[in-house]
Order: C-alpha cells, then structure tokens, then sequence
C-alpha cells in the first residue's frame, strides 16, 4: 500500500513537473507593475501549462540583467530597450532569433528596424513611445495660447507664461537622462535641417566620417539654454516624479517628457487635461515631428532549456491576440506596435501623438542607436555638465566624438 | 587550559574548516577573478567561450586548433551545428564542463574581441590620468553662459556683482553694463528693449513674413543667425552685406525695409553685451574629483561622526536619567536602510528645507552637496559609534575614577589621563569601521543622487567602479579601479590599526 502511495505521488508530480513550465520574465518598466501582473495571468488562463512570474529591477536594469547574462542566469523571457540593448545581447548571443516566427509579421513594419541587428529580428517590438511637449490645455486656454508648431512660436509661448507667473517648464535636472533625450532630440532634429537622416548620421559616425558637431551646435546649445532658462528655479533638485507632480498640479504649463510620465501625472491629478505636441526646434514647422520609436522589447533567451523557450515563444505569440492587446493598452497605458491593434483605451495625448506621427512621421530615437558610452555618459552626463556650467558646449562635442571613437576601437 | 587533541581536531572540522571553505569560495575567489577581470578589457556582457558563432569561423578559429580528439569530442557535446542559421550555437554549460569548455579555448589561445587580457593597460590609464578627467582632482572654468543664447532676462546680484562686475576691468564696460541691467528686487533685470525675442519678432511679425509668407522662415532663420554671429564678433561690414543681401533676395515694404534695418541694428549691438557677459561671468573653480571627492568624504566622516559619537557616549555615560531612551533614539537611524534613509533626506531636502529657509537650492547645489551628504551620514553612523563608546565606557572602572575624583581631579584631567587612555580599543574599532565605511561607501549617494551625481562633483569611488562597469560597459577597468579602492582601503586600515593598538594600554 505504501508502495503504491509512493508512486501515486511521484506519478502525480512528474505528470505535473513535465506539463507545466515555469518561466520568469525580467523587466524594467516600472510603471505598468500592474498590468504586466494582469497580462501573465491571463496568458496563464488560456495557457494552463505555463506560468510566468515577474522579475521587476526598475533602476539600472541593464546592470543587473548584464550580471546576470555573465552568470548563465538570465530569465526566460527578457524586456529590453529598443536599439542597442537589443543589438547588444544579441551579438553577443544571449538572443533567440525571431525572425522567422509567425508573430514578428504581425507587428507593424516601421517597428521592426529598432529590433533588427545582422538583418535579423531578434525581439518582439511591443510599444511605440514618443518624446515631446506633454502640456496642459487649461492653462494654454486660459491665457489663449495655442499649441506651438516653431521654435519661435514655443519662445512667444514660454514669454507669455512667464509674464502670467506660470513656470512654462516643469523642471528635470536632478536626474540626467531626460536632458540625455532632450540633447539627442534636438540634435536629431538639427539634423533633419540639414537633412541627414538619423540613422545615416550614425553610420557616418561609426565609420569616423562625421563629428556630433554636424548640426548647427550654437543652435543646440542655445536650445537648451532656453530650456533650462523656461525651467523651476530649483530644478536642480527636480527628479522624475517632482517633475511630474509639479506638472499636475498646474503650476507648470509643460514639460518635455514621454508619456510614460504622463501616467504619473493623471494619477496625482486625475482631472488633468493635457495634450500632446512635439518639441519644435526648428522655425520651419514641418521638420518638427514627435521623436518617437519603439520603447520596449521583449526577447527569450537563448540560455533557456528548448522546452522553455517554446513556451516563450508561445507567449510572445499569444500577445498579438486581441485579448492580450487589450489588456496591453488599457492596464499597461501603453500603445501597441501589432498591426490593426485596437487602442482605443488609450488616453487623448496617446491619440495626438498617434495622429501626429500618422500624418508627419517622426524621428527615431537616436540615443538607441548610439554606442551605450555615448549616450550613457557622453550625452546624459554631458549635458547634464552643460547645465551646469561645467562644461561648454565644444567639450561636450568633443567629449561625444572621442568616445565614439573610442568605441569603435574595441 | 590545554584541550585534548581529538577535541582540537573536531572543533577544527566542525566549525573552523567550513568557515576557511566559505571564505575561500565567497571571498578568495571571486577576489581572484576580480584582479583576473582588471587585467582584461571585458565589456561586461561578453561569454568567454561564445554562445553562438558563424560555422566558418568556427571551424577555423577554434576546431582546427584543437588537437586532443577527447576535446574535441566535448567540444561536439556542448556546440551543435544549427544548420538552417549556418551557426554554431553553444548549449547552457555550467559546472565542470563550463571550466572544461573555457580550459579548451584558453589552451587554444581564443579570446573574444571584448574579453581580451590587455595587462596592465587599465592600471596604466588610471594612473597616467587617461581615464574621464572627472576622476581626478582638478582645476575648470565654470561657465555661466553661453553667448550664442539670449541674454538672461534676470541674473542674481551675487553673480552679476561677484562674479561679472568684478571681472570687468574699465569704468567704460561696468557702465555699458549697466545700460542693460539694472537692479531691482535684489537681482539685476535685463532691460525689456533689450529682450530678444522682442528684437526678433519686430522682424519675424512683419506681414511679409508671417502673415503673407513671402519670405520663407529659413531665409529669416539664416538672416537672424549672420546678423547675431556679425554682432559677436563686432563686424559692422558683415551685417552691412547680411541686411543687403537679406534685403535683396526678399521683397518688403518700404515700412519692412525700415524695420528690418533698425532691428537688426539693434541685435547686432547685443552681440557686444553678450561677448562681455560671456568672457566675464566665469569663475574658476576647483573640483574634488571622484579620488578627491571619496578623501574629503572619508575625512569629514571619520572625524565628525567620531566626535559627536564620542560626546553623545560621554553624554550619556554621566548617568542622565533617561539613558536608555536616548540611547535607542540616537540608534534608531542605523536601524533604518541607507535607501530609507536617502528618501527621508530627499524629502527633507526638497520638501521642508526650502519652506523653512526660502533658499531653495540643496543637493543640486554643488557647493552644498558634498557636504549634505556628509551631514546624512554622520547623522546615520554617529548612533552606531555611539554605542560602540559607550560599551568601551562601561568597561571603565568605576572605582579608579572616584579615586581620582576624591584625590581632587577635575573632571577633564580624569577624562584625559583615565577614560581616554581606556577607551583606545573603541577608538581603534570606531576609526575602523567609519574609515572603511567611508571609503566603500556607495548607497547613500546612489539613492540621494544617482549618476547626476557627476553634475555635482559627489560622486565617490565605489559609485563611479559601478558607473564604468555597467552604464558604460568597461567592466576591465571598473574591476581595476575596485582593486585599487582595495589596495587603498587595506592601507589606509592597516597604518589605522596599527597605529592605535601602539596606544593601546592595559589596565
């Protein structure tokens, strides 16, 4: 009798142990916790067999998801950056190739660039996120003022605010990579002056053909001068969510941030109503378009066992379904790259930044394409010293072109 | 008392030989992968075997070199050939077969690009000061603005009296100054006709322009950019060709025609306004440095959480009342995590500091941060230390001191020539701990300030080692400078210990 209770329970557990697959998903994106939460159990509902749990490191993730690549430890299913995070891990092999599976070709083509390193894909683009002026309508209304569509309208914007005692920018100088994507933003859009396309800018970059100085810099750096002169006086000690409550609480007229802050905007003000412009830096209103890309990513990792990696994949194809789509954009607040997804849930700004890329483009998120020296210290770092006044405009041009080279070189 | 040998042996196994294990596996190992990984440029990421490689290269760069047919035949156990890819892809290894499969590719000289050995390379660009000059101790101008941007509509009286005015050498350029600032409300305010933005826009709202747009915004944008690079550089004959080139190319009314002139005159003598405001308000300025930023850190901490540690336990030790109470309080901040900690001050910083002070700048102002964030830890540590006095005061015999007291000492030569002389081993224990404390320390900045840290000039050691090896992928020489940090701690430790335990006396 025992004997047989023994197998009964060992029969019982290996049944159990070779059905279901445990997975762990590794990501960054702080914000969409819950919905994330909502998008795996209802994955798991339509899937008995697989369960997945949730790994969250919101700050530095790379740091951690790097060390845990060079210890064979990585998590079955992996959110990354668009671009280079991407490129990084698959050359060096921790991906699982893409490219040839069903649910790649449901994804919107003008996606695909920001996962294709080698002419392969090696990560399922998820949602398109735009950088640009997320500011408040009451306040334009109030003091009747209108969206601005040129630089020189947004300088007469930012005058008149001022006039009125509103901040026009809520500030964000505590932390360095919104100046990071502000510098790149406008740099990308000088270069859209002098019509060179972003991405041939890079090349030109990675073949030592070009300086980051390309670009008209008094015009770049008077920018951000202007920028930072339209910002709270104590900036300084702004962070990300300091910039997103002083927004919400009307007491600033904008801020230049992506959507995702958004979010934490309409949490801390719900009756908040704000719109969605891109950052005109330009006086010629259509070279203005949102910069906007592929945010985030998720791949499998090739260290998994085959079993896992199937149930992986059987996971990232499950998330073209309508339904996962819909809990994607309504829990998650975030667009969806499939092709004919409903995003109907989304809040207005989504809808402007929607609108305004279908009608003009936009302009892909340089900084992913950058050498991760370059972006990481090179412009958030540098930037951020600019605003500080420790280092001049040519240093931080030079300091972008030395370690630029100096990344090619490895 | 002398145990029996058998005793001596089982206590060894027990408890002494499982501590040597751990130690070698948790310290002496990774230690030796650590000086192993500074004499490599590692990127961080890359497999020291590869994961997956093109089977060309493959067969020529590692199975052509290999020559033992048993490693071979692992080498076909851990890498299978994905043919529809025309890869080779390695499968997970872990354990023994890993060291085996990295013995192999050692033995045949493969090395990935990224995972290279360079030797002393990342040594020798730290100490011959290649590595970001932020790192060192160093001299800056710090530059307050840019003379391609407008001229600030307000500039506090601190800067424009201290650091423009003074620079100014003639009474000639204090009073063309003064023609554009004037004081008011404890800050000088660029006089309104000066603003730019309006001086533009006399050009920009002429009808031609914005509202029949016959003049395309490029050309306006180029005629504003020559005239202002003409103000810059004071020549009068470039903006004489800039407003009759712009003037020829573009049809205006007699009234534009006028006003294009006039305002373009009028942003042309900015330029000279700007070129003063630009050469003048600048200072320079000495920065810490990571190195010098980690040793006035350590300083400062050392001393003064001792000091105030020391004072609190004397404080204490005198037989108050409500000792205990207060010793928990003083405690309580060591209990809480460094993040906790951090977030409290950000808080106190942000929210409460300004409100009180009406200063509003704190941790982003460069020349308060480094000291704030000594403040935030001798408010953490002090307690801890604290402790560590007032257990080395109760060991103080009490009838040496009343001893003294009835022969007629005062208080500060029984302090000095009986407590003092005692409480040296707490000294020692005390000065250790804060001295390596400081120097590794990390946390609190990281959470107080993250890499903006830079900005500031508070970044220490440890945080810039992480900065390296993972935002900018240069694990080889992160490791490097992790090495050095340990050199410096152990010697700054060991004269430390030393020192204090020549002072040591027995009672």
């Amino acid at each position: 009798m025992k004997r047989f209770l023994v197998f009964v329970i060992l029969a019982v557990c290996l049944t159990g142990s070779l059905g279901a697959q445990q997975l762990e998903m590794y990501y960054y994106k702080q914000e969409i916790q819950a919905g994330l939460k909502n998008l795996t159990d209802a994955f798991t509902k339509a899937n008995p067999g697989i369960t997945i749990s949730l790994l969250i490191v919101p700050n530095d993730a790379d740091a951690t998801m790097s060390a845990r690549a060079a210890a064979g430890t990585l998590s079955e299913i992996l959110q990354m950056q668009s671009y280079s995070r991407v490129f990084e891990y698959a050359e060096k092999g921790y991906l699982v190739d893409l490219s040839k599976t069903a649910v790649l070709g449901k994804v919107i083509d003008s996606a695909k660039p920001a996962v294709t390193w080698d002419g392969k894909q090696w990560a399922l683009p998820m949602d398109f996120a735009g950088i640009g002026i997320v500011y408040n309508k009451d306040i334009f209304a109030k003091y009747k003022l209108q969206p601005p569509t040129t630089y020189r309208e947004l300088e007469r914007v930012a005058k008149t605010l001022r006039d009125k005692g509103v901040t026009p920018f809520a500030g964000l100088l505590k932390e360095n990579w919104s100046i990071g994507h502000f510098i790149t933003l406008v740099h990308t859009t000088l270069l859209a002056e002098k019509k060179i396309a972003a991405p041939k800018f890079v090349a030109d970059m990675n073949a030592g053909e070009t300086s980051f100085g390309v670009v008209d810099t008094s015009r770049l750096f008077s920018i951000i001068d202007f920028y930072k002169a339209n910002m709270d006086d104590n900036a300084q000690e702004m962070a990300y969510s300091e910039q997103a409550a002083a927004f919400a609480s009307g007491k600033d007229a904008m801020m230049v941030q992506g959507l995702w802050s958004y979010g934490a905007a309409i949490d801390a003000n719900p009756k908040l109503n704000a719109g969605f412009i891109p950052f005109p830096v330009s006086n010629t209103a259509s070279i203005n378009k949102f910069y906007a890309d592929v945010d985030s990513t998720f791949g499998i990792s090739s260290q998994a066992t085959p079993e896992k990696q199937a149930a992986a994949q059987k996971f990232l194809t499950w998330l073209a379904t309508p339904a996962a789509v819909k809990i994607w954009t309504r829990d998650c607040k975030l667009t969806s790259d499939f092709k004919g997804a409903d995003q109907s849930s989304l809040k207005p700004p989504f809808g402007d930044l929607m609108k305004n890329v279908g009608k003009n483009g936009a302009y892909p998120w340089a900084f992913s394409m950058y050498p991760t020296n370059v972006f990481e210290d090179g412009a958030k770092n540098g930037a951020l010293a600019y605003v500080f006044g420790k280092k001049t405009g040519a240093d931080v041009i030079a300091d972008m072109d030395r370690m630029w080279a100096e990344s090619l070189k490895k | 008392m002398v145990q029996p040998r058998i005793k001596v042996v089982s206590y060894f196994a027990v408890f002494v030989l499982p501590a040597l294990l751990l130690y070698a596996v948790f310290f002496l190992y990774p230690f030796a992968q650590g000086i192993r990984i500074s004499f490599t440029n590692w990127d961080g990421l890359t497999p020291r075997t590869p994961i997956s490689m093109p089977k060309a290269e493959f067969e020529s760069r590692i199975l052509a070199r290999v020559d033992s047919a048993s490693d071979r035949a692992f080498l076909a156990t851990t890498y299978r050939l994905d043919a529809a890819d025309n890869r080779y892809k390695r499968l997970y290894v872990t354990g023994i077969a890993r060291y085996k499969l990295q013995r192999i590719l050692r033995h045949i000289g493969y090395e990935p690009d990224n995972y290279r050995v360079v030797g002393f390379a990342n040594y020798a660009q730290i100490f011959s000061g290649r590595v970001e000059q932020r790192f060192y101790p160093h001299m800056f101008t710090k530059t307050s603005y840019n003379a391609d941007s407008d001229l600030p509509a307000r500039i506090s009286r601190d800067d424009y009296e201290k650091r423009f005015l003074k620079n100014l050498t003639g009474a000639a350029d204090r009073d063309f100054a003064s023609r554009f600032y004037t004081l008011k409300d404890d800050s000088y305010v660029l006089q309104p006709r000066y603003e730019e933005l309006g001086l533009e826009d006399r050009i920009w709202l002429l009808p031609e322009i914005d509202a029949e747009k016959t003049v395309p915004s490029e050309a306006v944008d180029a005629f504003i950019s020559s005239v202002k690079s003409a103000g810059l550089s004071k020549n009068s004959a470039a903006l004489e060709e800039a407003v009759t080139a712009f003037l020829r190319d573009n049809r205006f009314t007699a009234a534009g025609v006028a006003e294009v002139r006039g305002a373009s005159q009028e942003i042309f003598a900015l330029g000279e306004m700007k070129q003063m405001l630009a050469t003048n308000w600048v200072q320079r300025k000495f920065e810490m440095g990571v190195v010098g930023f980690t040793l006035f850190f350590t300083f400062w901490n050392v001393i003064l959480s001792n000091l105030i540690a020391f004072f609190l336990a004397l404080a204490l030790d005198s037989g108050i009342k409500s000792q205990k109470a207060l010793r928990s309080i003083f405690f309580l901040p060591n209990v809480l995590s460094m993040i906790i900690v951090a977030l409290v001050w950000s808080f106190v910083f942000y929210n409460l500091l300004p409100k009180l002070t009406g200063i509003e700048l704190w941790m982003g102002d460069p020349a308060k941060a480094p000291w704030l964030i000594v403040m935030v830890q001798v408010w953490q540590q002090a307690g801890y230390l604290m402790v560590i006095y007032l257990a080395g005061m109760s060991t103080v015999p009490t009838d040496v001191l009343e001893a003294a007291s009835i022969d007629g000492t005062r208080f500060w030569t029984r302090l000095r020539h009986i407590t003092l002389p005692l409480l040296v081993p707490a000294f020692t224990i005390c000065l250790f701990l804060s001295l390596s404390n400081s120097l590794k320390s990390f946390d609190l900045v990281y959470a107080l300030q993250g890499p903006s840290g830079y900005a500031t000039g508070t970044v220490p050691f440890v945080m810039d080692i992480f900065f390296d090896a993972f935002a900018k992928k240069q694990a080889g020489l992160g490791t490097a400078k992790a090495i050095i940090l340990f050199l410096l701690i152990a010697l700054v430790t060991g004269v430390q210990l030393s020192i204090s335990k020549r002072r040591e006396v027995q009672l």
